[in-house]
């Protein structure tokens, strides 16, 4: 189909849906929604006996996904990237990183550490997102409307993907869709190289967004080449606080922190979710 | 609930086989909204008190201003955007950024604005550091700082312990 001609659109209870800014809908079959592939908690200890030094890269996760998904971590004090697990601490530098063949944690192994083990510990969030797609979702309404005190209208779907729910639970969490809350749509996502040092990405979505950005390397550009085909991408996990943003109603900005982005590549989701405004 | 109820959207031009832009069997990120939960909130306030460093004292102070009981029978998944609205100028290029992690500074001192997950709570936290070195000393900024701070807290699972906004020095 070139263009979809049905669809499906359901604002927060309370919206009158003629007057919904986008980041009041619950669903709207035109855009994409951040839709979870799987979040669970990992805790996964290797043993590196006999490991030489060099790039390692040891699967955390299979994703089951054809391509590299986006996604999120939280990684436990307890993890081998905090200090206080090592005994030479800071000597070990690496992240998880999404491959098209699952979740690994990849690093640069000294065989001289005074450590035989390497154990990631946290949450893990994957993403049904393949970031080297160029999204833009179209923006429609730029007023906000108010909540109505008398709804009654709503739509809910129970999420199969979490047990010991019913229909009459009144907690959002039970619910893949659930008119009375929030939920988190996308505007854009992609993949982009800073220009002499910033990202500059016009969103046009009408007020200041929030974000999620993610180091992303190609083939040429991974530490583990093999890994990867010539179309495929590396993506490190998404963080809502990697580098400095400025934004205005159609431009977003970033720029490092302490050093130059250089012409580094960056995986980008930019939300419907806007920073300035409740709702 | 059977798994053949529900609702399904394609991308826009793509039909259901190619791409999903919605399915309700997936779960999603989901924030109760409700007045009076307080779950998602605009608050505006200042980065807490002002930190006296010195390179004689190295080390990390940090001071919380300001709590949020978060009511999750677990640690759920929070967001939190600093957004710099009033700077005064001794910060220059400050205003306007926003991030979960706000930083400034560099050898011997910086500070930071975080935010940490707890069981019971969230924390916005005002952190700042010295590394020893020749005497100097250095009284913080982001306590004249106006930030608005839009925070909300997930229905979804963040961590099994207490976890704070990351660092990235890119």
């Amino acid at each position: 189909m070139e263009n979809g001609r049905y669809g499906a659109v359901f604002s927060q209870q309370g919206i009158p849906i003629q007057r919904a800014n986008d980041y009041q809908k619950a669903m709207d079959s035109r855009w994409k929604f951040l839709n979870i592939h799987v979040e669970r908690y990992i805790d996964v200890t290797f043993n590196m006996t006999g490991h030489t030094t060099g790039w390692k890269r040891l699967k955390v996760y299979g994703h089951t996904l054809p391509y590299a998904p986006a996604f999120e971590v939280i990684l436990s004090s307890m993890s081998v990237s905090s200090d206080a697990f090592l005994t030479d601490p800071g000597k070990m530098s690496g992240n998880l990183r999404s491959f098209p063949d699952g979740i690994h944690y990849t690093f640069f192994w000294d065989s001289g550490f005074n450590t035989n083990t390497v154990r990631i510990k946290g949450f893990l969030r994957v993403f049904k997102l393949d970031l080297r797609e160029i999204y833009k979702a179209p923006s429609s309404v730029l007023t906000t409307a108010k909540p109505q005190p008398n709804a009654r209208y709503g739509a809910k779907f129970l999420d199969p993907n979490r047990g010991g729910t019913n229909i009459n639970d009144n907690t959002p969490r039970s619910y893949s869709l659930y008119t009375p809350a929030k939920q988190i749509s996308m505007h854009m996502h992609g993949t982009i190289k800073a220009v002499a040092g910033v990202v500059n990405l016009v969103h046009e979505v009408g007020y200041p967004p929030s974000y999620m950005l993610c180091s992303a390397y190609s083939k040429s550009e991974s530490a583990v080449p093999s890994a990867l085909q010539d179309d495929e991408l590396e993506f490190g996990p998404l963080f809502e606080s990697y580098a400095k943003a400025k934004a205005t109603a159609d431009t977003i900005l970033f720029q490092g922190v302490q050093t130059s982005l250089g012409t580094r590549r960056f995986g980008y989701v930019i939300l419907k979710d806007p920073v300035e405004i409740i709702g | 609930m059977s798994r053949r109820t529900g609702i399904i959207a394609a991308v826009n031009g793509k039909t259901i086989r190619d791409e999903l832009a919605y399915s309700s069997e997936d779960t999603h990120l989901v924030i109760d909204s409700a007045p009076g939960k307080d779950r998602l909130k605009i608050l505006t306030m200042n980065g807490g008190t002002v930190i006296h460093l010195n390179t004689s004292s190295p080390g990390i102070q940090r001071i919380i201003f300001k709590t949020i009981p978060h009511k999750q029978r677990f640690i759920p998944r929070v967001s939190v955007r600093f957004l710099a609205r009033q700077v005064p100028a001794a910060i220059s290029g400050f205003e306007g950024q926003y991030s979960s992690y706000l930083y400034t500074g560099g050898i011997p001192f910086y500070e930071a604005i975080l935010f940490r997950v707890d069981k019971t709570n969230v924390y916005f936290i005002h952190e700042a550091g010295a590394i020893s070195g020749p005497a100097l000393a250095y009284d913080t900024l982001m306590q004249d700082i106006l930030f608005q701070i839009k925070y909300a807290i997930f229905e979804n699972e963040g961590m099994d312990e207490p976890y704070e906004s990351i660092f990235n020095a890119a």
